[in-house]
């Protein structure tokens, strides 16, 4: 696969201490939709301005198709980059109907291509009987699908988002994010968008960079960073889950609470740590009526097809467990439970 | 800039022995006037604009509409104005107490400043949200309690501003004091300068006095910096007018009427009286004359002016951290300073530098031109520049901030440049601001005083000086027909301004 964008050792530092990029290295993928997750704060819309062009970065360099668009020394101007962009609050200009907003970008191009280019993408968004209107007459999902069709108009070789379903009603979000993807892979455009809320990560990205105070954390499928966090931060960051402590018995076998750890490759690599941890998921635990094991209840929440309950093993550690929506028990009662572990997540206390 | 420079290094002058006697006799005086009507100006322009302001944001009422516009009437009448009507008025009949006193100052300046409170204040009023309004209903607050307790402290920058500029239009204000004899800061360097002749005395009195300023802005500026309500823009929803008994409606008029009807209706009808039926001034050719010079000079400076602030916003708004921004802070301050003291600053550096220029000329080429910049309509020019750049720039500013900076960046991603991205969008969305800071400068120089008595080119008059002039001479009601048209003059824009912003409301 072809690397469009190489991101080295990229730092951004602002007053000589506050540190907001730290040593970044991340590859984009051509064609490929790329997320970059993270809490609020950590530097992701950063991140973004900076691959867009529209901020000066302290060291290490971004490169796009081969050719260095941004170091310490040179920012190649904002204009010159043909990367489209979608901002967060779309910036749509209230003074320009809609065609007049997506004709924007479009430079050196007859009235009569431009007029095409405005239908066309109208079309592939379903919005062709808005062409008329202003951005205030439109509604916030509407909007935003405008503000993707204007930003890709002047075909861009790259699509940047930032936080581009935030302001957007829950009801319809999930809709327009698989819309958008379904968007992006038929037009076959690489794009970055950068979220903080890991399911609209999972739901639209190839790829995510997970980001925490400035620095990459972990880089990978949704499905590897979910089940194979790399570290502390983003096993906490990502999904639901609790810690349990994991006890040498002795040289060849370990256990954690609720069981015995029979798992050749973990006992090697075990053995050289001490003080350790897993993470469990609450898909790592099933519940079982018959289960000798038994946990109370502490909390519950209905989710509709199944009960998330928050569970205390002798009277000690808690975890968490799915239970079909017809297992409903009351908080105080105890349940049965068993392990079932896929992937072994273990880190040093 | 070359004019503070100059005011600055006026501590340097030697001091003549002028300073002995002000200091022993007349400094204290001038300080405590001067603060005293600031503070006084800022306190009634306070309790008139926002109270006036919550009740048309509030409640509904007969008129209310109506009256809600009117109330922005006073800002058409030059506060010098109002002074001389009320002298006239007061010279008539015996038993009204005397207005020629500090208090009466005080007075005569808030019925036309507070307008700037009310606009601001019911701005930031109409702008609260119908929930955090109901919020504290459900929780138990009186109408008293939350115009108090909520209504006043989120509305704080807007009504800070507008107290601010009361007090500083106040402590700036020539005309009325030297009307009404109240010595200030200002009268005394202008006294200072063309009564003892002491042009260095006078200077680095101006120095002083911008000095105080100058700590003023300085704190007003930092505690707006702390303060930053703002809300979620998505769940706002606007407040619904309150419906009010027939006997609360009343009073809310009678109280909404009472600045307006003395600020505005009582000195507008009386000077329209004494211009028709007393008024000896004919209006001949020599008085079109004065009104032409006067509708010229007002429009080519706030032309020139409102240019002027749409570039430095920009350029503050491009490069946030650029040096000219510095400078700007301190350009902008301009408002705040009097007349006679930008006058000073501006003429002394202007007068020299043609000198020099004459001199080159002179020896070199044998021809004289005359005072290129200090005798002609420029140098007035570049005076209001320093004078109400603030005004201007500040609209233009707040114009600006409510376009969203992504809106730059979206228009840099698309290929725009600056130029096109001024002309395509920002252009079409500054139109109102920029009406606005036009219309508001060019009142602001239809009323201006000192800086026009002082620059003007010889021969040169206008509307203000003459009444002023005609007023000085006890000849108040021969004032009245020069007054009325600057009153006139000034309604004009006043109602374009409240439309544009009222039908702007309506429409959201």
């Amino acid at each position: 696969m072809n690397k469009k964008i190489i991101i080295s050792n990229l730092s951004l530092i602002f007053e000589e201490k506050n540190k907001i990029l730290s040593n970044i290295n991340l590859n984009i993928q051509d064609s490929e939709i790329n997320c970059i997750l993270g809490p609020s704060g950590c530097g992701k819309t950063t991140l973004l301005r900076a691959i867009a062009g529209f901020e000066d970065v302290s060291s290490g360099s971004i490169l796009k198709d081969g050719v260095c668009i941004t170091n310490s020394v040179e920012n190649m101007p904002v204009a010159n980059r043909n990367m489209g962009m979608v901002f967060q609050d779309y910036a749509l200009f209230p003074n320009m109907d809609v065609k007049t907003n997506i004709e924007f970008g479009l430079k050196n191009h007859s009235d009569l291509e431009k007029e095409n280019r405005v239908n066309y993408l109208l079309d592939l968004v379903n919005l062709p009987e808005h062409k008329n209107k202003f951005p205030h007459e439109l509604s916030g999902g509407e909007q935003q699908r405008i503000a993707l069709i204007r930003a890709l108009a002047p075909s861009p070789d790259i699509i940047l988002m930032d936080e581009p379903f935030s302001n957007i009603d829950q009801d319809i979000k999930e809709e327009l994010v698989s819309d958008v993807r379904d968007l992006l892979k038929e037009l076959s455009i690489t794009s970055i968008i950068v979220t903080h809320d890991q399911n609209e990560a999972f739901n639209i990205a190839d790829q995510v960079a997970i980001m925490n105070k400035g620095v990459i954390q972990q880089i990978g499928t949704p499905y590897d960073i979910y089940h194979k966090p790399a570290n502390k931060f983003v096993a906490g960051f990502i999904g639901l889950g609790t810690f349990l402590p994991v006890r040498k018995v002795n040289d060849n076998s370990f256990e954690i609470p609720l069981g015995l750890l029979n798992n050749e490759r973990i006992k090697n690599d075990l053995t050289k740590f001490e003080n350790l941890e897993m993470l469990i998921r609450p898909d790592d635990i099933i519940h079982n009526d018959s289960s000798p094991k038994k946990a109370v209840i502490l909390e519950k929440q209905f989710r509709g097809a199944e009960f998330l309950y928050k569970l205390l093993y002798n009277n000690e550690y808690s975890i968490l467990c799915y239970a079909p929506s017809h297992h409903n028990h009351a908080i105080g009662d105890s349940i049965g439970i068993e392990l079932d572990i896929k992937h072994y997540v273990i880190f040093e206390r | 800039m070359i004019p503070f420079v100059y005011l600055g290094s006026s501590i340097f002058f030697p001091y003549s022995d002028n300073w002995q006697h002000i200091i022993d006799n007349v400094l204290a005086e001038y300080f405590i006037n001067s603060l005293s009507l600031a503070f006084g100006v800022g306190f009634l322009s306070f309790v008139f604009g926002t109270v006036t302001a919550w009740l048309t944001s509030i409640y509904d009422f007969p008129l209310r509409k109506i009256i809600s516009w009117l109330l922005l009437m006073p800002l058409a009448m030059p506060a010098y104005i109002i002074a001389i009507t009320y002298v006239g008025i007061i010279d008539n009949y015996n038993f009204l107490p005397d207005i020629r006193n500090l208090f009466g100052g005080i007075i005569m300046i808030s019925l036309v400043v507070y307008p700037y409170v009310y606009i601001l204040a019911r701005g930031a009023f109409l702008e609260q949200s119908k929930e955090l309004y109901e919020n504290a209903q459900i929780l138990g607050s009186s109408q008293l309690e939350i115009f108090l307790k909520i209504s006043i402290p989120m509305a704080r920058p807007a009504i800070t501003l507008g107290v601010t500029l009361a007090a500083m239009e106040a402590l700036a204000d020539f005309g009325t004091v030297t009307f009404l004899g109240i010595p200030t800061f200002t009268t005394g360097i202008f006294r200072t300068w063309f009564g003892m002749n002491d042009t260095i005395t006078a200077t680095q009195m101006a120095t002083l006095f911008l000095s105080i300023v100058f700590i003023f802005v300085f704190l007003e500026q930092n505690s707006r910096k702390k303060v930053r309500y703002s809300e979620n823009i998505k769940t706002q929803s606007k407040l619904n007018f309150k419906k009010t008994s027939k006997k609360n409606s009343f009073f809310i008029i009678l109280i909404c009427l009472a600045p307006l009807l003395f600020g505005f209706i009582i000195p507008f009808f009386q000077l329209l009286y004494w211009s028709i039926f007393i008024s000896n001034e004919i209006i001949d050719q020599s008085f079109f004359e004065i009104v032409k010079s006067t509708l010229f000079l007002a429009l080519v400076a706030s032309i020139v002016i409102s240019l002027i602030s749409v570039l430095v916003t920009y350029i503050k708004r491009l490069k946030p951290k650029s040096i000219t921004n510095k400078f700007m802070q301190i350009i902008t301050l301009g408002y705040a300073i009097p007349g006679p003291v930008i006058a000073i600053a501006v003429m002394i550096p202007l007068s020299s530098f043609d000198n020099f220029i004459n001199q080159i000329l002179l020896d070199n080429f044998n021809v004289s031109i005359g005072l290129l910049f200090s005798g002609t309509i420029f140098i007035l020019i570049f005076a209001y520049c320093i004078r109400f750049l603030t005004v201007s720039s500040r609209t233009i500013k707040a114009g600006l901030e409510s376009v969203s900076l992504s809106t730059d960046d979206a228009a840099k991603s698309l290929g725009a440049n600056n130029l096109t991205m001024f002309l395509k969008i920002h252009f079409h969305l500054l139109k109102t601001p920029l009406l606005i800071s036009f219309l508001v400068v060019f009142i602001d120089i239809m009323k201006e005083l000192p800086l026009t008595a002082i620059l003007r080119p010889f021969n040169f008059n206008t509307l203000s000086i003459k009444a002023f002039e005609l007023a000085s001479d006890e000849r108040i009601a021969d004032a009245s027909s020069s007054a009325i048209m600057i009153v006139i003059a000034g309604i004009i824009p006043v109602i374009i301004i409240t439309k544009n912003i009222l039908g702007k409301r309506n429409k959201v």
